[in-house]
This record gives structure tokens, sequence and C-alpha cells, in this order.
């Protein structure tokens, strides 16, 4: 990829991307330069890109309509929050524990998808998600149902204990920049374009020598792991997890963040999340209004920007067939 | 007790039926998951309970049941009708050559709109719907059957037997399956597109109106989030039964609406849910494409 694109060039690529230094810049004062409030209001918003993120790894990577996203929030939040509750396990060993269980349930909810297709896959990955919902609601000697968890101890590292929002923000920012980074890479890698290829045709995938089921189960292993790395963090800057956070309407929103930045989009997801996260909240003051106008958002974005905000112009999902087909 | 309650999922199951028929009547037609469906069956029970308290309290009709029943779900049902099609106008017609996807977040969006204007409106509490069926029950074989169920039965039965018929043997309906078929042929045809999907719409939506009617009347209330639940029952029926296939969204509806009864009697009321998912998952992983959806080959 790097010899036919020699601006990629160390020293070139900064002058060639010029928003994005300005971008990554622009976060890493941002605490500095916005009220306490709004550094709480940009946590949000960065776990709520490696949400949208990880989806996109399912969704836009390898094609494949997943409608109960926010059960792996959930098992990633849960997994810090039970570990707690019974081992007092500290928060930087309970984060790849979260990440790991994560993607154990991502593989789990692979291998009937593998069985199904189009818009079956749908409601498999939506009963999934209620499934998990209920379970982590019912099971009240592992959860505490529906009271939820709280009291986690803020995370330690060497000694230095995270205690504020600017130290959340930061250490969610670096995720974030790691996970960007890891995508960006994978998206131009073989497994990445294998993953695309699927997207696209998967019977022509298949005669290229892709083994596809490997591939899927891939994709819903790495985007769990990741959306259980957001739960992790979540539940401990907030120190309270209730089942209720992770319905079908959470994985719903963030599946809008990823259809609203455009579908497989990596800086158009991020945009996404900030303005499907942002625009609720700065309709604070008027908060009988603010679920209605992002209705009315998302309506008027898929007549006006069907491909997403930063949407590149043609994008052919494997599930979606023309009407005049 | 067990024939009880497989009665009484009957009755959830035609409800179910009713509304998974028109999500696969308009995914036949439009490729479009049409998911304020559950809000325009909300809007209906909505405009049901107006007109019942309405017609109950000033006693108009002289307390004459039957009449206060017909001319609730006349009103119902057409105002359910004007918002389906509102819903297609707006959100689904402007984006019809677009991916499904797309239509998908545009439906989702309408079932926020709906529900938020709503709550807006009318608030977020529950209303009481006044019980509009004949008082009573009969027996059959040890269980109990009330005449409210029993006309549930009946009136889902009409209205599903009505749309069938109108389906397979008017000019109209015959029309509308070429549509489903294939719409630039229809087009081509001289048949207006746009007109017939908004037909169905009107159709789909009637309905809804109607089992909104029903289940609001049967269970005695109605708020705003009841439509979320029972959209989401209905779509996986559709699922259940095989995309685009009204037979089969009946059958799937009747299977979750029994399932779901019978695992509430007999194994776990707060389960329900995780048992009637999982043994959808089930199904779907043994009969990929629904109970009655034909075998799709793969095309290369």
């Amino acid at each position: 990829m790097r010899m036919d694109r020699p601006y990629l060039k160390k020293n070139r690529f900064w002058r060639a991307h010029p928003w994005l230094l300005a971008v990554i810049i622009l976060s890493l004062i941002y605490p500095w330069l916005s009220p306490e409030y709004y550094v709480d209001l940009a946590f949000n918003v960065l776990i709520y890109v490696i949400l949208a993120e990880s989806l996109n790894i399912i969704i836009g990577f390898a094609g494949l309509l997943n409608l109960g996203h926010a059960a792996f929030f959930g098992v990633g939040a849960y997994t810090y929050g039970v570990l707690w509750r019974f081992f007092q396990l500290p928060f930087f060993f309970a984060l790849p524990l979260s990440a790991v269980f994560a993607a154990i349930m991502g593989l789990l909810l692979g291998l009937p998808v593998l069985r199904v297709r189009h818009d079956y896959i749908a409601i498999v990955t939506l009963g999934f998600g209620e499934v998990v919902k209920l379970i982590l609601n019912n099971w009240t000697d592992l959860t505490d149902g529906p009271n939820g968890l709280y009291g986690m101890a803020p995370p330690q590292l060497w000694g230095f204990v995270l205690r504020s929002r600017t130290h959340y923000y930061y250490l969610a920012l670096l995720l974030v920049y790691l996970i960007l980074f890891f995508m960006v890479r994978l998206g131009h890698s073989r497994l990445g374009r294998a993953w695309i290829a699927i997207r696209e045709d998967e019977v022509s995938a298949a005669t290229l020598g892709i083994r596809i089921d490997r591939l899927k189960l891939l994709a819903f292993t790495v985007g769990a792991g990741l959306a259980g790395v957001a739960g992790c963090l979540m539940a401990s800057k907030h120190r309270f997890i209730s089942p209720a956070g992770f319905g079908f309407y959470e994985s719903i929103i963030i599946l809008c963040m990823v259809i609203v930045g455009g579908i497989g989009n990596i800086p158009g997801v991020v945009l996404g999340a900030s303005i499907l996260y942002i625009i609720p909240e700065v309709l604070r003051d008027f908060s009988d209004f603010r679920m209605i106008t992002v209705g009315v958002a998302m309506i008027i974005l898929m007549i006006f920007r069907p491909e997403g905000i930063l949407g590149k112009e043609k994008r052919k999902m494997i599930w979606v067939r023309s009407p005049y087909s | 007790m067990f024939l009880q309650q497989v009665i009484n999922g009957i009755i959830l199951g035609f409800i179910y039926s009713l509304l998974a028929m028109g999500m696969t009547m308009v995914f036949g037609i439009t490729q479009v998951i049409h998911f304020s469906h559950g809000e325009v069956f909300m809007i209906g029970s909505f405009i049901g309970v107006g007109a019942a308290v309405l017609l109950t309290e000033t006693g108009y009709l002289g307390g004459n049941i039957f009449w206060v029943l017909l001319i609730t779900m006349a009103l119902a049902m057409t105002g359910a009708a004007l918002l389906g099609i509102l819903v297609d106008r707006t959100c689904y017609r402007p984006i019809r050559q677009s991916s499904r996807i797309n239509s998908l977040v545009s439906a989702i969006g309408s079932s926020i709109f709906i529900q938020q204007a709503v709550i807006l409106t009318l608030g977020s509490k529950f209303r009481i719907f006044p019980f509009l069926f004949p008082k009573g029950e009969f027996h059959f074989l040890e269980s109990m059957v009330s005449y409210a169920q029993l006309w549930i039965v009946l009136i889902s039965l009409f209205l599903m037997v009505v749309f069938s018929l109108f389906l397979k043997y008017s000019r109209l309906g015959k029309a509308l399956q070429t549509v489903a078929e294939n719409q630039k042929v229809a087009g081509l045809l001289g048949i207006n597109v746009n007109k017939f999907i908004a037909l169905t719409f009107l159709i789909v939506s009637a309905m809804a109106g109607a089992a909104g009617v029903l289940t609001g009347s049967y269970y005695g209330s109605v708020d705003f989030f009841v439509g979320f639940m029972a959209g989401l029952k209905a779509f996986t029926s559709m699922v259940l039964g095989g995309v685009g296939n009204v037979t089969g969204a009946v059958l799937g509806g009747l299977v979750i609406g029994i399932a779901e009864t019978l695992i509430g009697g007999y194994i776990s009321n707060d389960n329900k849910d995780i048992l009637v998912f999982l043994l959808l998952i089930i199904i779907l992983v043994f009969r990929p494409s629904g109970l009655l959806g034909e075998k799709v080959t793969e095309k290369l």
C-alpha cells in the first residue's frame, strides 16, 4: 500500500492531513479549554467513539448487521463490576479481562450468525442483545439485578490514582487513539481487505480463498472485545452500572452513530458518535424535546446524506438488495 | 390449565400476527423494515382510548357496546392509516432508491419521533382503556374462554381473511403483488408504484390500528411504550415465519404468542423473554429462512 502513496512518507504525512493534526492537538489541550462539566461530556463522547468504532468493525468491515451491540458493552462493564464486587479486582487487571470476556461473548454470538443470512442476522443479534440484558437484570446473585453495581475504586497505576475527570479523559483519549490507529492499519491490512471482500461479495471472496466463517467470527470477536473495553472504562468512571443502560435502545443509538457517520468510514464514525451524543446533551435545557430532535435529525440525514456525513459516494453492503433487483 | 394457557397465547398471537402481517407486506414490497409499525399500533390504541372514553362517558350511543366498539375501531383504523401513509411519504419515499440500512435508520428515527411526540402531547402516564367487549365467558374443554377473547379472534380472523382475499383476487391486490415482484416492470405496465406502496401502508396501518384497539381494550391500559415491545415481537414473528410471507407471518405470530404465554406460565414469568428469544435463535439456526420461508439459493 505504501509504495503507491509516496505522500505517506513520515514528514509529509501531517502536511497532507492538517485537520487530523488540528484535531489531535485540540483533543490534547481540551481539558484546559473547557469547564469541568464538559470534560465529563467529552469522556462520554470518547466512550461512544470506541463503541461506534467497534461496531464499525462488524458492520463496516465485515458487513454483518448487529442490532445487539450494547450487550458487549454491558458484558464488559459487568465483568469489571462483578469482579470488583467479589474480588475487589483493580481496574487495570479487569480491563483486559473485560475485553476477553466480551470477545468470548462475541464469538458465541458469531456462531449462530454464521448459519443465518441477511435480515435474519439482524434478528439473531437483536435477540441476543435482549437475552444478555435480561440475564444481567434477572441473575440477581451475580449482578444484583436492577439495583446495579456501584462503588468501584478509582484505577491506580504504580501508585498514581486516576481520580479526576481530566485523568479519565486522558485515559479514554489514549485508548481511543490506540483503537483508531489499530483500525486504520487494520483497514489496510490483509485481514481488513479480506473482510471488505466478504462484505462486497461473499461468494467471490470464498473463491479467492478467504475463509469466510473464520473471518466473520473474528470480526465479531474483535468488535465485541473493543466494546468490552468501553464498558469497563465506563463502569470505572461512573462507578455505577445497571442493566437499563445496555438495552436495545442503546444498541440502536450506537448503530445510528455508525450509519450517520458513514458505514466503514473511520473518521466519519468518530464524527457521527460525537454528533449523536452531543445533540441531546446540548439540548438538555429543552430536555423534553431532545429525543424528538434526534429522531427528526436521523430522518433528515438519511434523506439528504444517505452515505453518512463523511460518507463516500458509493458503498454497497452485502445484505443490501436493490429494490429493482 | 395447559389448554387455558394455549388459548391465552392464541389471543396474544393473533395480535402479533396482525402486526407481523403488515410488517411483512411492507417488507415484501419496499424492502424496508417498517420499524415504526409498533408506533402506528400505539397511536391506534390512543385514538381508540379517546374515542371509547368519549363514546362511553357521553353515552351518545345509549351504551350500545357493539356500536361503540365498531365506531372506536373505525376511528382508530382511519387515524392509524393516515399516520402510516404519512410515515411512508415523509420517511421512506424520499430514500426509496438508497440502501436498506438507510431506510432502517429512517424508520428508527420515525419511531423515536412518534413515541416522543406522544410523550410531549399526552404525557408518559398510562391511560385506562374502557372494556368494549361483551362481558361473560363460556366453557370449552375445561378451560374458560371469555367473549372478549372470542371477539378478538373473530375480528382478527375477519381482517386477515379479508386482507388475503383482497390480495389474491381483487384487481388492486394483483397489482400490489406485481409491485412486490418487480417494481420496475410494474411501473412499465402502467402501475403507479408510489400510489400502490401508499395503499399498502394504508391497509397495514389500518390493521395495526385495529390491533391497537383490541389489545388496549383487552388488557385495559395504554401507554406510549406499548408499541415498542409489540413492534419488536411483530418483527420477530415476521422473521420467524419467513420474511415477505404473509401466511408465515400469521404462523410466526401465533408461535411467538403461544410460546410466550406457555413459557411465562410454566417456566418463569421473569425470564420468559430470554427464553422466547433463545427459542427464536435456535429455530433460526436450524431453519435459516424462517418457518415457511423458501429456501433461497445463493445467486452467483
